[in-house]
């Protein structure tokens, strides 16, 4: 009795298993929508040269002239008149340009006050005046339609007057930091 | 009175069983001689009671007090029966062997019992024993039955002999369920020698189970909690009830044959070529002889029995896991409980076990022990084995063992030459006797060096370096004269830190403990580093913070001229031997994110259950595609409705670098490649990341970490704890507990 039905039997439960195979297979197109979106808090995305930090959040930024280099460690550096940097920006929206340069007293003395202008891809975006010693700030939304891409973003940065020297190029201003800086999403 | 509970609990399990098969084949109106029934008996009541306590356990019912009212009612129908029973029809016992030949044989086997008895009795430390045969079974014992399990992906093993193991631990705990496992060892070889006697060899049967029984690596495993040794137990009964139904035509022994079958599956899913065997030799047989009934009926009777024993192990799993073959198969019965590139990644390594190759085994599974076990220098002269196949019994036994062994080169171990060793012991037996003039001499000494060679205090002097044999015996703490407390305290690193996770975390809360697996001695869900998906993930989450590699962002933006589509993929236009995981993606318009909605869908080519990792606006979790990368691989999203879009921004872990991604959307009613522009920029680690990871461990309901200090990245944890954002609550044995604040 038992060996005459347990053929059928053992036919379902095979079935059985034959679907809930095919039922797995089938749950592989299944959709999802999107979750619950998690507070990360926001952090900046800085595509700057800052001489007090040990690496750049992009390392490809770099100087391309006119920014003597860091021999010495301090934390500074001298500008020639024309310094030219480069940034690879991966977006054009939502940029802050950031620099921080210091003007050195004995320089103003001799050279007198000392206009610094920068240019972005071609275009003066902002001059600073520096009458006295000391570090300015200069902070400033860019607009996305100065910064091309995927090209890199040159900056330009003019220094007049600079105090010139025996031997070496003159001196103008400390550059402590420069570059551009976003918030993320 | 812990040695008596074991005592008990080893003895109701063996005669629990042998009520069960004894009632099975009354039923089946078998009579086996008195020394076949030792072990046929036995093990044809084995996967009985082992369906039994799967019931229970499905079922919830696993009490103490019903096993053993169970159990007890099993064993009074089968006494009261078996007064019953007509003595006349039993079969003439065989003539005793000489004298000579018993005392070769009862000697060695009676020494080792006691050596085997005694290291059985001690505490159970196995690593895998308590990892999950043991360490699962007392977590279903406190559950009553059985409970998802989704972050060991061993629970999707069979556990056949684990429920013999569940009525031990109920019964006399941990040592208990190693005692269980040495009941197959002890009676394996009365099989071996029954099947010899059948086939005319019975000399023979002597050698080959001496052979098999004194070989170290089978000595190391039948004395702990682990199931090779029993898996060959039910393999080698199968092989018997098997020649029963061929040589005497007794169509029933296909009852018992086919439950063996399909246990040796719910055993050891290695073992499952069992049933392969065992099916092609009824096809064969059964057409060979043009039997008027044809091939179909014992084919069904052998397949539908075995189907009973092996199915529900299936079913189990399909529910649990979603595959009926979990944790193997994963990239076929894709599942949330298992990657299948970890999958792939065991095989791999279970290929190559200390970097053995093919050619070096036969030295390495003998003498060397770089398998994890040897089975002793006098298995060198298994090619002499061959000499077998002049005679009916040596093919026969050939025939049986190359199924059997097959399985072995999926993981090379030493002890997984265990279930097909006894048809080769055999086979070695009856080519030993039958070399003219010297062959019994030959037989003899081979088997009295094998003991001697294999004692362990003799070990040393012959095997190279350390071996996975037995090296802790003491009959005090068998007789538990030495409390097991602190010998386990004293000489076994993971008791401690176990104890640990019982006073501080709470239940329900996850532990992230990649260096300490075991689960027999505490009660809290720990998690390794590549034991389940929930694992693996939480394994590359931490080492978010600690390898630049993975913390570090690769950002990737990619442009495209505007299209309108409702669907759009990104498709892997690279093969690499890594995963894809992809932490967040964004699509924009210009300078304009298009905000996620809940309209939108996702999904993904491969492990699509874990899709919304990528859009949950957290950059330390991620999709991954759970599988190799190949090309084509892809995640989708769809937004419900047609939406302009000519930007795609994705963060990924610096590593996927180097897996190209293109954008494809769904235009036209198919998908059209985008013609894209990339633009990719690297973001270092970010200050806040360990904190980050700590969070995301939380989310994945980790609160705690327990580590060794020898760990890679420990150091971290405990010069950055601050940064992290941990506690550490406790530090025992070079283990530290950390709680995630």
């Amino acid at each position: 009795m038992l060996t005459r039905s347990f053929p059928q039997i053992a036919c379902r439960a095979r079935l059985c298993l034959a679907g809930l195979c095919l039922s797995t297979i089938a749950c592989r197109d299944v959709e999802y929508p999107v979750p619950a979106q998690l507070s990360t808090p926001k952090y900046r995305i800085d595509a700057v040269l800052d001489r007090d930090r040990a690496h750049s959040s992009f390392p490809e930024s770099s100087v391309i002239s006119g920014v003597q280099p860091d021999t010495q460690h301090y934390g500074w550096s001298w500008t020639n008149p024309r310094a030219i940097l480069q940034f690879p920006l991966n977006q054009a929206e939502g940029w802050d340009f950031t620099a921080r340069i210091t003007g050195i007293g004995d320089v103003l003395a001799k050279s007198g006050p000392q206009t610094v202008t920068f240019s972005i891809n071609g275009q003066t975006v902002k001059t600073a005046r520096l009458d006295r010693a000391g570090t300015v700030e200069i902070e400033f939304p860019v607009s996305a339609g100065l910064l091309t891409q995927p090209a890199k973003t040159d900056v330009v940065m003019a220094t007049q007057p600079c105090l010139a020297q025996a031997s070496g190029p003159p001196l103008c201003v400390v550059l402590q930091r420069i570059g551009f800086t976003r918030e993320s999403f | 009175m812990t040695v008596l509970r074991i005592l008990f609990a080893t003895f109701f399990v063996y005669w629990m069983c042998r009520a069960a098969g004894y009632l099975l084949l009354r039923v089946l109106s078998f009579t086996l001689r008195r020394s076949e029934r030792y072990f046929f008996e036995f093990l044809a009541g084995v996967p009985l009671v082992s369906s039994l306590v799967f019931l229970l356990a499905s079922t919830h019912l696993v009490y103490t007090r019903l096993l053993v009212t169970v159990g007890a009612a099993i064993m009074i129908c089968a006494v009261v029966l078996s007064r019953r029973a007509p003595e006349h029809n039993r079969p003439a016992e065989y003539p005793p062997l000489s004298l000579t030949w018993r005392i070769v044989f009862w000697l060695p086997y009676l020494v080792f019992a006691g050596l085997y008895i005694v290291t059985a009795m001690g505490p159970e430390i196995s690593p895998d024993g308590t990892g999950y045969h043991v360490g699962l079974i007392a977590r279903y014992y406190e559950h009553r039955g059985f409970y998802s399990v989704a972050t060991n992906q061993f629970a999707g093993l069979g556990e056949g002999i684990e429920m013999l193991f569940l009525i031990a631990f109920a019964l006399g705990r941990h040592s208990a369920t190693a005692t269980v496992h040495l009941l197959f060892l002890l009676t394996l070889p009365f099989g071996m020698m029954a099947w010899s006697r059948r086939a005319g060899v019975p000399k023979a049967g002597i050698i080959g189970a001496l052979l098999f029984y004194l070989a170290p690596v089978v000595g190391k495993d039948g004395t702990i909690a682990y199931i090779d040794v029993a898996t060959a137990a039910v393999v080698f009964a199968m092989f018997f009830f098997l020649e029963l139904w061929r040589n005497e035509q007794l169509e029933r022994a296909l009852v018992p044959a086919g439950i063996l079958a399909g246990f040796a599956y719910a055993c050891k899913i290695t073992a499952s070529t069992a049933i392969i065997y065992a099916f092609l030799c009824v096809a064969v047989v059964s057409i060979r002889r043009r039997e008027k009934i044809g091939v179909l009926r014992p084919v069904a009777l052998l397949v539908g029995f075995a189907s009973l024993m092996a199915v529900p192990w299936m079913l189990k799993d399909a529910i649990q896991f979603g595959n009926p073959f979990f944790p193997l198969f994963n990239h076929w019965f894709p599942n949330p409980y298992q990657y299948p590139m970890v999958e792939m990644e065991m095989r791999r390594l279970m290929m190559s076990v200390s970097g053995v190759t093919f050619s070096q085994i036969p030295y390495q599974a003998t003498i060397g022990g770089k398998l994890f076990g040897v089975l002793g220098p006098v298995f060198v002269l298994a090619p002499l084995a061959l000499l077998s196949l002049r005679t009916k019994a040596g093919r026969v036994l050939a025939l049986a063992f190359v199924p059997i062994f097959l399985p072995y080169f999926t993981n090379i171990g030493a002890r997984f030459l265990i279930p097909s060793l006894p048809f080769l012991a055999l086979a070695l037996g009856i080519g030993l006797l039958s070399i003219p003039r010297i062959g019994m001499a030959l037989a003899v000494t081979a088997v009295l060096a094998h003991a001697g060679l294999s004692w362990p205090e003799n070990m040393n002097a012959w095997s190279p370096g350390f071996q996975w044999r037995i090296d802790q015996t003491s009959w005090r703490l068998a007789l538990r004269l030495t409390s097991e407390k602190d010998f386990l305290e004293k000489f076994w690193p993971d008791y401690k830190p176990g104890l640990l996770l019982d006073q501080f975390v709470a239940p329900g809360e996850r532990v992230f403990s990649p260096g300490m697996g075991q689960m027999a001695y505490h009660h809290r869900e720990i998690l390794g580093t590549w034991d389940s998906a929930a694992a693996r993930r939480a394994f590359i989450t931490y080492l978010m913070a600690i390898e630049e590699h993975l913390g570090a962002t690769w950002n990737r933006e990619l442009r495209f001229p505007t299209v309108t589509t409702d669907r759009i993929r990104l498709v892997s236009d690279t093969k690499m031997d890594t995963d894809l995981r992809i932490s967040e993606v964004r699509f924009a318009l210009d300078s304009t994110e298009i905000p996620r909605r809940p309209a939108w869908r996702l999904t993904a080519s491969a492990n699509p259950f874990e899709v919304q990792y990528a859009f949950d606006n957290s950059s330390v979790s991620w999709w991954t595609s759970g599988a190799p990368v190949e090309k084509g691989t892809w995640l989708q999203t769809s937004f419900g409705t047609p939406s302009s879009v000519n930007r795609v921004l994705i963060a990924q872990s610096e590593d996927q670098r180097w897996i190209a991604l293109q954008p494809e959307a769904w235009v036209d009613g198919k998908w059209t490649s985008l013609r894209s522009r990339e633009t990719d920029v690297r973001e270092p680690p970010r200050a806040t990341l360990r904190m980050e990871v700590r969070d995301e461990l939380k989310r994945l309901n980790i609160h705690w970490i327990l580590m060794p200090d020898t760990f890679y990245g420990a150091d971290d944890l405990r010069a950055n704890a601050p940064y992290w954002g941990i506690t550490q609550m406790g530090e025992v044995n070079g283990f530290r507990l950390w709680r995630l604040n």
